[in-house]
């Protein structure tokens, strides 16, 4: 099988004369965890929709070699999907989806899910629609976590559950479904939960893909250079995107070549790399 | 096999209650006929009453029998046809009024398969309930005609099966007509389907009337040759008493149901539901 999972050469999506996406160039390998991070109305939910064949669009998306076709079934044997709201059937019970997806997806893999939903404490008999939105986002996990495919596409999966939920479902991401011939594309509001995770990441801005690298590598070309902030004209020479003020100190992301003499230099994180690339608010969906 | 039964299991599970709708109006009527007859009853009338001053031979009696299922089945009929309705409309917008369109879409199915399944819930479906409804009708009418009356039993399933046969048909005719706007418009896809028809209705008049055109009216089309249907009400005319006339009642009855104009029936409903299904393809999800 390829190393390439997906491959995106000029991706390009209207909404009437709105540019969602322009000209996007991807290429996802498999055995990566990687972040897709941009503004509201980035192009994030935009581009994973285009990669599942839901949108009509220019350009060309291919997975595993092949043409992604709009609305073609095939997707589906090697990608799944969680979206950034609670998309589950409300009408059904929890037993009934279960068995729909069960019935209906051909990559379900029956001793995986006996094994996840033994240890989960879903109400098998109650509506989709009574559960909480942290139960729904729990079955959507294990629903997707029981079926044998080798990408996952998560969209503001954990948006609007608690911390201690959001670290499980990371955690069971990790454990229940990565290894080193499946990878993951995740979009999330809190970049810092799953920095840790991250071996690459996107960053989209207004329909382009303007950073895609390594986080490691990523890290080291970047740090955080504080001076005292009657000195703070030394680090706006630099042109930095964003900057902070804390206790008389004045700090900005800047290119780790940069050397200011007396400043002092921390390691940057996800939040700060992506505020020094788009600017803006620290707001990172 | 097992996609399609997945499927269906949940339209089945989503529209159940829509589906089911002659099931509850047939048992509302007969717990409104039991304690009907359990109060006359308790006041001394049998019924076999109304019919003790008339005399007739056993043809008016079974035409009788015929008569009424022939209505029951109509009457169930017209609530099978509101339930597909309501169907055709759920079935291709439920998932994204419910907001779980993407679930449902993300799922490896072929599209004819989800496509052919969701059409074939739609119109089998409430025929198949209408067949099941009716046939009990039927028996429960024949019986009691049958044992009372001394009606032929067996005209009654006659009867049930023509009227099931060319109701059924009407059923997925109307129901593959409402399918087709319901492709067409995700909200309100009945009352769009109305405004639409008469909208165009407007546009023809105005037509005709500015540049003398003699384009004919859509609605007028609609009702006069697709959507309209022959029960074979003229027949009913014909004096009852006569086993011959009975015999051709019936005959005539079966050759309007595997008639031409059935058979255009049938290629419309096909194309209608083809053409929902094409355009429900084109849709892009949100």
């Amino acid at each position: 099988m390829s190393e390439t999972i997906y491959r995106i050469n000029g991706l390009t999506k209207h909404y009437g004369k709105f540019k969602a996406l322009d000209a996007v160039d991807l290429k996802i390998g498999k055995g990566k965890i990687i972040g897709l991070l941009g503004k509201n109305g980035a192009g994030k939910s935009t581009l994973m929709r285009c990669m599942l064949g839901f949108l009509r669009h220019e350009g060309n998306v291919e997975l595993y070699g092949g043409k992604v076709a709009r609305r073609n079934h095939r997707i589906f044997e090697n990608v799944a999907f969680i979206p950034d709201v609670s998309g589950l059937d409300d009408r059904l019970t929890v037993a009934q989806t279960i068995d729909y997806v069960r019935g209906v997806n051909s990559r379900w893999n029956e001793e995986r899910a006996a094994q996840l939903f033994a240890l989960s404490n879903l109400p098998l008999k109650k509506k989709v629609g009574k559960l909480s939105k942290g139960m729904k986002t729990k079955l959507y996990l294990l629903i997707t976590l029981s079926l044998d495919v080798n990408m996952l596409l998560l969209d503001e999966p954990t948006l609007g559950l608690d911390i201690a939920f959001r670290k499980e479902f990371f955690n069971t991401i990790l454990g229940e479904f990565f290894n080193e011939e499946r990878s993951i594309l995740i979009s999330t509001h809190q970049v810092e939960e799953v920095e840790d995770l991250l071996q690459e990441i996107i960053i989209i801005d207004n329909g382009r893909i303007i950073l895609h690298e390594d986080v490691e590598a990523l890290k080291e070309r970047y740090r955080v250079v504080s001076l005292p902030s009657d000195r703070s004209a030394e680090i706006l020479a630099h042109s930095p995107k964003v900057t902070s003020k804390t206790l008389g100190f004045f700090s900005a992301v800047l290119d780790s070549r940069v050397e200011i003499p007396g400043a002092s230099y921390g390691r940057v994180n996800l939040a700060d790399i992506f505020l020094s690339v788009v600017g803006g608010s620290n707001e990172t969906a | 096999m097992k996609q399609l039964k997945a499927l269906f299991k949940k339209e089945w599970n989503t529209n159940r209650f829509t589906l089911l709708l002659p099931v509850y109006a047939t048992l509302f009527i007969y717990l409104a006929v039991g304690i009907a007859v359990i109060v006359a009853w308790s006041q001394g009338v049998k019924p076999t009453m109304v019919m003790r001053d008339v005399e007739t031979g056993t043809g008016a009696k079974t035409m009788g029998l015929f008569i009424m299922v022939f209505g029951t089945t109509l009457m169930t009929s017209f609530i099978s046809i509101i339930s597909a309705i309501a169907i055709g409309d759920n079935v291709l917008n439920g998932d994204a009024r419910h907001k779980c369109e993407i679930l449902h879409s993300s799922q490896p199915v072929p599209f004819p398969l989800l496509s052919g399944s969701k059409f074939a819930f739609m119109s089998l479906g409430p025929i198949l309930v209408l067949g099941a409804v009716s046939l009990v009708n039927s028996l429960v009418i024949s019986t009691f005609f049958s044992a009372v009356f001394g009606a032929q039993f067996g005209m009654g399933l006659v009867a049930w099966l023509q009227t099931w046969l060319q109701m059924g048909l009407q059923i997925l005719l109307i129901g593959s007509f409402c399918w087709l706007f319901g492709s067409i418009f995700k909200q309100r896809s009945f009352l769009m389907m109305g405004l639409m028809i008469i909208v165009m209705e407007i546009l023809i008049l105005t037509l005709n009337s500015i540049f003398g055109w003699h384009i004919g009216s859509l609605s007028g089309f609609l009702l006069t040759k697709v959507l309209t249907i022959d029960l074979g009400f003229n027949d009913l005319a014909i004096t009852l008493d006569y086993k011959d006339q009975m015999w051709d009642f019936v005959t005539n009855g079966w050759w309007r149901i595997f008639s031409w104009s059935n058979l255009l029936k049938l290629g419309y409903s096909l194309a209608f539901g083809v053409a929902g299904a094409l355009i429900y393809r084109e849709r892009e999800l949100k």
